[in-house]
C-alpha cells in the first residue's frame, strides 16, 4: 500500500450495500485488559465517501461494548446474509457514540423490514423473525466506525482471508 | 438467581448460528460466525473447529472469548463469558459433535463445506441475558417427567423381555408420541447390534444388523454416547451408511442372509442413545421421525433415563434364577408327522439357518436354532432351559453378558414372522418349548 496518497475507502459500492440491508450484523470490541465481549447491531448506514459507517445498538444491550470501545477504541464488525452464507469482516476503530437521531432511527426501520424478509424467506416463522429485530420503541445508540481492513468470511477455503481493495 | 447453562440449553441447537468474539494478543478484537455451541455440561460448552481461523489463532494465545446465542423459539439473546481449556479431536464428545454438525450443515446447505477438526472445550464463566426476543413466540413445552414416570413404571413391571421391550417402545408411543422406534441389542464378539424389537415401521426389520461405528447408531454404541441430530444428516442416515460400510469391512458379505434395517429412508431427526451397564454397551434405543427438531435436549435426558432403566431391567431379568419346569403337558412336537419334510439347512460358518430356500437366522440365535432342532430331531426333546443353553460348548455363547434371553426373543421372533409351523414358547421363567409342526429333515452343509 502505498503512503503517498490517501488509500481509498475500504469498501467499494457494492460492499457498502451489502452490509446495509438483509445482513446479519455482530460487533466485538475489547477491554483494556483484552477481554473480549460481542452485541448485535441492527442497522448500518455508510457515509457517501464509505469511509465511515454508523451502527445502531440497543442501548441496553451494548454497555459492555461501549465500555472497551471508549477504552480502546478497536472495533471489529461481521455481515452475514442468511440466505446466501456470504459473510464479510470490517475491523478498524470507534470514531464515537451518541444517542441515535432521527435519521438513524429510520434506517433501523428500513433495516427491520429487510431482515424480517430474509427471515421470512428462509421459512422461519413471522413471530420470530419479528422479535429477532427490537421494537421501534427502544432507545438507541448510533456507533461511528471507520474500518481499516476486510476480510472474507463466507465459510469455505477463503474464509479469514484478508481482502484487498477494489477500486 | 444467576443465569445457568442447563436454563438456556435450547440455544445451544445449532438453529440459529452463535457468534464468538475474541482478541489476539496485540489487541485486535475478532468477530465469527459459530456453527455449533454444544451442550457438555453445567460448567462447559464445545465449539466446532472446523477451519484454520483468526477465532482459532486468537483462543490459543489469549483463552477468553465471548459467544452470543439466540434462543430459537423466542429470539432472546444470551451472551456467554468463556475460558478455552482444550481441543478434543476423538471420543465420544467429538464424535456426537460430529453427527449434529452433518445435521446442521445438511439444514444450511453447506455440506461439503463443513468438516469437525476439533471440539473446543471452554468453561463457562458467565452468561448475560441480552435482552430482546418474545416469549409469546415460545411454543409451550409439556414437561417429559410424568410421562417418564409412567414408562419407568411400566418397565419395572415387566417380568419377561420379550414385555420389557414391548413396554419400552409402546410406552415411546404413547408417552412421549415417538412412532418410530427401536431397540438393538449389542453382539460384542461380532461387533455388530442386531435389532429385536421395533415399532412404527411396514417390516419389523427383526434380526436385522448394524456394524458397531455404522451410522448413528453405531457410532453411539462404539463411543457410549447418546447422539441427537436435529436435520436431515446424509452421512448417518442408514440406507447409504449400513451398505457402505458393510461393503468396507466385508466386501464379500453376504448380503443374502443381510434382513434389511426397518428404518425410515430418510429421517428429518434422529437419536441414538446407548444401554449401558457397567461399562459395556448392552445395546442401543433408536427413535426418528419425519419431522426436524422432532427431540429435544429433555428428551434426550428422558430417554437416557428409561435406557439405563432398561439395562438395570435386561441384567436383573437375566441373573433370574430358572425355575423348575411345570410338568407340561404331553409334547404336541412332531404331531402332524405326514407330508413331505421341510428341509432345514445350516450353514456351520457363520450358523445361517434355512429353511426351505428361506433365510431365517444366523449367528449366536442361528446357532441355537440349529441346537434346539438337533436336540428335536435326535432326541425327540422339546423342553429346553435357558441354564442348559448358556453352558452348552456347542453354542459357544461368550461367558460375559451372553444376552441369550435376547437372542431367544430375536429367534421367537422371527419364527413368528417367517415360519408358520416353528415356534418357541415360553413354558416359565427361564425354560421354553419347541413346538415343531410338520415333520423337518435337517442338513448340515459346508
Amino acid at each position: 500500500m502505498s503512503a503517498d496518497a490517501a488509500p481509498g475507502p475500504v469498501l467499494d459500492a457494492g460492499l457498502a450495500d451489502f452490509i446495509q440491508h438483509h445482513v446479519s450484523m455482530n460487533a466485538a470490541a475489547r477491554d483494556r485488559d483484552n477481554r473480549p465481549t460481542v452485541a448485535r447491531a441492527y442497522g448500518c448506514r455508510v457515509a457517501p465517501d464509505r469511509r465511515e459507517l454508523t451502527l445502531l445498538f440497543p442501548a441496553g444491550h451494548c454497555p459492555a461494548l461501549l465500555a472497551c470501545l471508549a477504552e480502546t477504541g478497536t472495533l471489529a464488525v461481521v455481515f452475514s446474509r442468511p440466505s446466501t452464507h456470504v459473510t464479510i469482516q470490517l475491523k478498524g476503530r470507534c470514531t464515537g457514540s451518541a444517542p441515535a437521531s432521527a435519521a438513524d432511527r429510520a434506517v433501523v426501520d428500513a433495516y427491520r423490514i429487510s431482515f424480517i424478509e430474509e427471515l421470512a424467506s428462509l421459512g422461519y416463522p413471522p413471530g420470530f423473525a419479528r422479535a429477532m429485530v427490537p421494537p421501534a420503541d427502544t432507545e438507541w445508540v448510533a456507533v461511528g466506525f471507520a474500518p481499516e481492513t476486510l476480510y472474507d468470511q463466507t465459510p469455505g477455503p477463503h474464509a479469514g482471508r484478508r481482502m484487498e481493495r477494489r477500486e | 438467581m444467576s443465569l445457568t447453562l442447563d436454563a438456556i440449553r435450547g440455544c445451544l441447537e445449532g438453529v440459529i448460528p452463535a457468534v464468538i468474539a475474541t482478541s489476539a494478543p496485540g489487541g485486535e478484537p475478532n468477530v465469527a460466525y459459530l456453527s455449533q455451541v454444544h451442550y457438555v455440561d453445567g460448567g462447559h460448552v464445545a465449539l466446532s473447529f472446523q477451519f484454520f481461523s483468526k477465532t482459532r489463532e486468537n483462543i490459543l494465545a489469549n483463552p477468553r472469548a465471548v459467544v452470543q446465542v439466540v434462543d430459537p423459539d423466542t429470539a432472546a439473546h444470551y451472551r456467554l463469558t468463556l475460558h478455552y481449556l482444550r481441543t478434543e479431536t476423538a471420543g465420544p464428545l467429538f464424535e456426537h459433535m460430529k453427527a449434529k454438525l452433518a445435521g446442521i450443515a445438511s439444514h444450511t446447505g453447506m455440506g461439503k463445506v463443513f468438516r469437525l477438526l476439533g471440539a473446543d472445550i471452554y468453561r463457562v464463566e458467565s452468561i448475560e441475558a441480552v435482552g430482546g426476543g418474545q416469549p409469546s413466540c415460545a411454543q409451550p413445552v409439556r414437561s417429559r417427567l410424568p410421562s417418564l414416570r409412567t414408562c419407568s413404571r411400566e418397565l419395572a413391571a415387566c417380568t419377561d423381555l420379550d414385555g420389557l421391550l414391548e413396554a419400552l417402545l409402546a410406552g415411546l408411543e404413547r408417552e412421549f408420541e415417538i412412532r418410530h422406534a427401536m431397540v438393538l441389542m449389542a453382539d460384542p464378539v461380532r461387533g455388530r447390534l442386531y435389532t429385536v424389537a421395533s415399532r412404527g415401521y411396514p417390516a419389523s426389520g427383526i434380526g436385522s444388523e448394524i456394524p458397531l461405528g455404522a451410522g448413528i447408531i453405531g457410532v453411539a454404541a462404539r463411543e457410549r454416547t447418546p447422539i441427537r441430530i436435529m436435520y436431515p444428516a446424509g452421512p448417518y442416515t442408514y440406507s447409504r451408511a449400513l451398505r457402505e460400510t458393510l461393503l468396507q469391512q466385508e466386501p464379500e458379505a453376504d448380503f443374502e442372509t443381510e434382513i434389511p434395517f426397518p428404518g425410515l429412508p430418510a429421517p428429518q431427526s434422529q437419536l441414538a442413545v446407548p444401554i449401558l451397564l457397567g461399562g459395556a454397551v448392552l445395546g442401543v434405543l433408536y427413535v426418528e421421525s419425519g419431522r426436524e427438531r422432532r427431540f429435544s435436549y429433555e428428551d434426550e435426558d428422558a430417554l437416557a433415563t428409561l435406557a439405563d432403566h432398561l439395562a438395570l431391567a435386561l441384567r436383573l431379568l437375566q441373573e433370574t434364577t430358572e425355575e423348575p419346569a411345570a410338568p407340561g403337558p404331553a409334547a404336541p412336537a412332531g404331531a402332524d408327522r405326514r407330508g413331505q419334510a421341510v428341509v432345514i439347512r445350516h450353514y456351520p460358518a457363520n450358523h445361517s439357518v434355512f429353511i426351505d430356500a428361506d433365510y431365517l437366522i444366523k449367528g449366536v440365535a442361528g446357532a441355537i436354532f440349529w441346537r434346539l432342532l438337533t436336540h428335536f430331531t435326535g432326541e425327540h426333546r422339546t423342553e429346553f432351559s435357558n441354564r442348559e443353553l448358556r453352558l452348552d460348548p456347542a453354542i459357544g455363547l461368550p461367558d460375559i453378558s451372553d444376552n441369550l434371553e435376547a437372542r431367544l426373543v430375536l429367534l421367537q421372533k422371527r419364527l413368528r414372522e417367517h415360519c408358520d409351523f416353528l415356534r418357541i414358547e415360553k413354558t416359565g421363567r427361564g425354560r421354553f418349548r419347541l413346538r415343531v409342526d410338520r415333520p423337518i429333515r435337517l442338513e448340515e452343509s459346508g
